[in-house]
This record gives structure tokens, sequence and C-alpha cells, in this order.
């Protein structure tokens, strides 16, 4: 085959690699069927390329040998979770109803285990769903350990303790993270999110560990359901990294519904006793609970990947160093979502994966674009936010920022009796009048949000949002009838230095 | 007809008695007697916890009206849960801070500030509540 030659002399690389063609077993092999593989392995398919994926074997608690199509977010995630918020909100929503006419005269009664079993099958029917979408996309699915021995050869430990390895041309590490436990004595009586959303029986004393988002909403769906909740973090409020006043304001609204927050306290051991678990505390407390969970973070998993005998970059989490289209150090392998330690959202492993097969397949070098993603707290009330904090816009300000906020007894409550405000808030840049921030702590926060989102990403500005007519009576019209500006901080020139 | 009317008094009464025992056994805690003695004997008192940006917000607006105020920070006592569960029975509410002027409850932070910013607050301490004005 006659090598095509480029205007400025040089060797077209495609034209040399298709004239020393090699073959393959497939085009593309991917490493983990959760959010991010599923939707590369079915992109890149769409783009004509032949495509082998591998996954764990299913179960709801992963392990380093259990996971199941469908990843994190299906299978042990967001979406159980989200279930669980739901049937923890009822709760809350029944004593409403009183002040709306509606006469509850019978006990009401939560049935756990009804609940869970429903939970179960759902998550059940997506992982089939998820299956199905692979085979419509005519992908190869390998249940098996898979790890990568070479630059294009990946091993997948089957079931039965066979091994059987696939040579590709393009390798995608897509192997997602699991929850860690800080290592107190008696972190073995502990429990992570995985168990959590599984468990046998419902705790009536529940003691969370940690301050991120999935300990506050782990903590909402326990005393939603009517557990006795304790909640202990370093800092003095939970869900560090998000607007400091919406975190007052979720710390507020955990308070105002029962759950017992021990701000600036860790736990200090565990032991078995007949009463339940005894947990000390930093500051010598003693608390005694039914289960107990860390929450404390995640990390990636890639330790039985084989990929640093292979010569592969990973940080010192663990995670794999990748540039700005997902490629590793070595040309060949990829990698997506959380095993990347970017930014560990199911919708982001999702953008990475479609950009990814964009490039690697589609011919159309496509690189993740991280600004403005929206994100929420399920907690209940839901957080919601998008763009900068203010804390985050007064760093990174070249001007003056203007604050907006709004806060606010909600319609429902004026009714039901309950004393839970909202708070929504905007961050403007003085300068351009564009809007680089906005959240929302209250009912809808994340369905209001979205909406929000896509204003952010097209680059509206204070003025656009004040010419919007709002959905009247409604909690989102606020972001649109945002006058008068609550504060205004400065800009400050950081110091120049000589350094 | 009677006979009904004799057993509805009858279950009127045990509700009565039952709620009455219940009341008095919420409001008869060694916690609930602090609270009451508390707000009792001091002008202006704040129910609180230290890091609590609400409390913070709420401690600013005594300070701009030259007042100081009783503090009880809960989360500096080893009481601190069993006061916040005592004082939620009696106000309604479980959340910091909870303030009290002249032994009434005014509210949380949003009704300190409310009441600061349309003047009730300074009319209820005797003051003036525009230090401008004093000038």
């Amino acid at each position: 085959m006659a090598r095509k030659m480029l205007v400025d002399g040089e060797i077209d690389k495609v034209a040399a690699d298709e004239a020393n063609a090699t073959h393959y077993d497939f085009d593309l092999f991917v490493i983990g069927a959760g959010s991010g593989g599923v939707r590369a392995a079915r992109f890149s398919a769409n783009h004509g390329a032949k495509v082998g994926i591998c996954e764990l074997p299913f179960h709801p608690i992963s392990s380093e040998e259990i996971g199941g199509v469908g990843g994190t977010c299906v299978i042990r995630g967001c979406v159980p979770k989200k279930i669980l918020v739901y049937g923890a909100t009822y709760g809350g929503e029944l004593e409403d109803a009183k002040n709306y006419g509606w006469e509850i005269n019978e006990k009401v009664d939560f049935t756990w285990k009804k609940l869970l079993q429903k939970k179960t099958d759902e998550i059940l029917r997506l992982n089939n769903i998820y299956k199905r979408l692979l085979a419509n996309a005519a992908v190869k699915l390998y249940e098996g350990e898979g790890r990568v021995v070479g630059p294009n050869e990946v091993e997948v430990r089957q079931i039965d303790g066979t091994k059987i390895s696939y040579t590709a041309k393009h390798i995608l590490i897509a192997t997602g993270s699991r929850a860690q436990k800080p290592n107190i004595p008696g972190h073995e009586l502990a429990i992570t999110s995985d168990e959590a959303l599984s468990l046998e029986e419902f705790p009536k004393r529940a003691i969370v560990l940690g301050g991120g988002y999935i300990a506050v909403e782990f903590a909402s769906i326990w005393r939603g359901m009517g557990a006795t909740v304790d909640l202990f973090f370093r800092k003095e409020l939970p869900l560090r990294g998000f607007d400091d006043e919406m975190r007052a304001l979720v710390a507020r609204n955990l308070e105002g519904r029962g759950v017992n927050l021990h701000p600036q306290t860790s736990l200090t051991q565990l032991t078995k006793t007949d009463q339940g678990i005894k947990v000390i505390s930093s500051h010598g407390e003693e608390f005694v609970a039914d289960v107990v969970l860390f929450a404390t973070g995640r990390s990636p998993n890639t330790k039985r990947l084989n990929l640093e005998a292979v010569g592969v970059e990973l940080d010192q989490a663990g995670a794999v160093k990748v540039d700005e289209y997902s490629r590793t150090n070595i040309p060949s392998i990829w990698a997506v979502g959380d095993a990347t330690n970017r930014i560990n959202l199911t919708p982001v492993a999702l953008m990475e994966a479609t950009c990814f097969a964009n490039t690697a397949f589609g011919g159309k070098p496509t690189k993740a674009e991280y600004s403005n993603v929206a994100c929420a707290v399920f907690c209940i009330p839901p957080l919601a936010v998008v763009g900068l904090s203010e804390e985050e816009a007064v760093e990174q300000a070249t001007g003056d920022i203007l604050v907006f906020t709004s806060g606010f007894n909600p319609m429902k409550n004026t009714i039901s009796g309950r004393q839970e405000k909202t708070l929504m808030k905007l961050i403007v840049d003085e300068k351009s009048d564009k809007v680089i921030g906005a959240s929302m702590c209250g009912p809808d926060a994340a369905e209001i949000m979205q909406g929000i989102a896509i204003a952010l990403k097209c680059g509206a500005t204070k003025a656009q949002f004040d010419s919007t007519v709002g959905i009247h009576p409604s909690s989102a019209e606020e972001f649109v009838t945002m006058r008068s500006v609550t504060r205004r901080i400065a800009h400050k020139p950081k110091p120049k230095t000589n350094l | 007809m009677t006979m009904f009317r004799s057993i509805s008094m009858v279950m009127l009464l045990v509700a009565l008695v039952t709620f009455i025992s219940m009341v008095s056994s919420a409001a008869s805690s060694p916690e609930a007697d602090f609270v009451k003695k508390t707000i009792s004997s001091h002008k202006i008192v704040i129910f609180s916890k230290s890091y609590c940006p609400y409390c913070k917000k709420a401690k600013s607006v005594f300070r701009e009206l030259d007042q100081v105020p009783y503090v009880v920070e809960l989360d500096e006592r080893e009481d601190g849960w069993s006061i916040q569960t005592a004082l939620g029975e009696i106000v309604g509410r479980r959340t910091v801070p909870q303030v009290f002027i002249n032994g009434k409850h005014l509210g949380g932070s949003d009704d300190t500030v409310d009441a600061y910013e349309s003047g009730e607050l300074a009319k209820l301490l005797g003051v003036s509540g525009n230090k401008e004005a004093e000038l």
C-alpha cells in the first residue's frame, strides 16, 4: 500500500499503521463496564470499532473480585441511593400532609425490607438493560477480572479461574473507584456505602463518620426513616469544597430534622458489645450504634490492573495519569472516570467516554470540558450547585464580585408549618456581568439547577437572568428576580513577589 | 346515648391526663428546668454553638445594638445534647441559635435579623436601633 505523504513531507502515521497493519482481536478492549466503560464501548462500536469489554461478576456489594455491569452508579451508588432518598422523604411528607387536610389515623409503619427488595429489583433490571445495550451495539462482553499485560494485550481471568488473553489496538481503563475505610482500631466493625445500601436490618441507631456528600446523604436517609443518627466530621461544617453559606444551611437543616452533628470530631475506636457497636470519639465520648458507616473517601480501582508493570504512570493515590484526551503515557492505553480521579461524577465519566470515542475512533479529537459541571447532594432537602462557590470566585477574581442571595420559607412550608428555609445564590463577575456561580439548597434544587447549568454554559449574564420572566408560583423564579446585591466583594490584587 | 357520652368523657379525661403528664415530664427534666431558669434570669439569652455561622450572625446583631447577651454554647457543655432536646420540646425547633428576650422566645437567626431590621428588636430591648441617630 502506497504511503501517503503530508504537505510537510512527514509520513502520515495512520497510513503507515495501515501499511504495517498488525492484526488485533479488537480495535478496543475496555476494562470495566460501569458508566464510562459502557458509554465508551458503545460509542466506539457505533464509530465502527470492534469492541470487547470485561466486568467482574454482579453483586450489590463490591470487592476486588465482585462488580457487575452498570458499575458503582447503577448497582451501589447514585441509583440505589436516590431510591432510598425518595423512600426517606416520605416520612417528612406525611408529617407535612396533616396541615394540608390529610388525616392519617392509623399508625404509619416503615418496612425497610420492602424498600430494599424493590431497590434490588430495580438495580437488577438496570444491570440487564446495560448488558442489552452492549449486545445491541455488538460489543462482546466477558465476565471476569481484566488486567493489562502489554501495551496492546489484556488478560481476563474468568469465573472458573481460566485466563484468556486478547489483543487490542487500544485499551481503555474504566475500573472506577471503591469506598475506603480509615485505619481506626475496630474498623472491621464499620461498613461502607456499599453495605449501607444493602443492610439486612434497618439500623435504629446509626453513626456516620465523614463530612462529604455520601456521609450527609446517608445521615439524611436514615434519619428520614426514623433512625437516631450521629454525624461526625473533621471540619466545622460538612461538605468541604462547597459554598460556605450553603454548607451552613445544610448543617442547620440536618440538625433541624434531628441529626446530631459532631463537628471537629473523629472516631478513635470501635468495639463490639452486647448493646451494639461502641464508638469512642476524639473528645472521649462514648456512643453505641447498630451500624457505623465510614464515608471518608474513595480510591481508584487500579491496584490489580498490573499497570505499573506495563509502564503506565499512576499518581500517589493510585489514579491513572492522563492527558486532556484521557490518554496515558502509553499511547495505546487510555483511561476515563473515577479511575483517573478528575471529577468523580457519573455524567463526567460519560462525557470523558464520549470524548474518548470521538478521539480514538470518530476522527474528531475532543477534549473533555470541566467548566460549569453541575452537581447535587441528595440530602433532605437537597443542595445543588454549578460554577464557582463564593469562596472560589473570590480566590479566582480579577475584579469585583457581586453576590445575590434569596432566602425564604417555601410556599409549601407556610401551610405545613415546617421551619426550613430555602437559600438560592448567584455569583456575578461585575466587570462582564456574567453569572459565574449558582447554588441552591431546598426542595427540587437538583431539578432546578440543571436548567441554570445550561445558562452558565452559554455564558449568561445577570441582565439576561433578570430579563427572563419567572414561572409563578415556584421557587425557581427566585433565580430571575434577585434584583438587589446582597454584598459586593472588592477585588484584592495578590501581592507581587520576586520568587 | 348517655352511656356513650360518659365513655367519651372518660376517654377525653384519660387523653387529657396523658397529655398533661407528657407535657409536665417534658417540661420538668433538669435540662428543661435549666432552660427556663436561664431565660428568666437574663434579659437576652442565646442558645448557641460556638462554630455555627447562624449563631455568629445572631450574636453580631446584639453587638450592633451594644447589648451583651447571655450565651449558652451547647457544644461546649457535657449536657449540651440534652439541653438542645429540651429546648426543641419547648420552642418546637431543634436548630440553633434560639434567642430569648425578657423570657420570651424571639426565634432563630433569621427571626433575630428580621426583628433587628424592622426595629422591633430595639423596641423590645428599649434601646435606640440606629447608632447614627445617637451621634
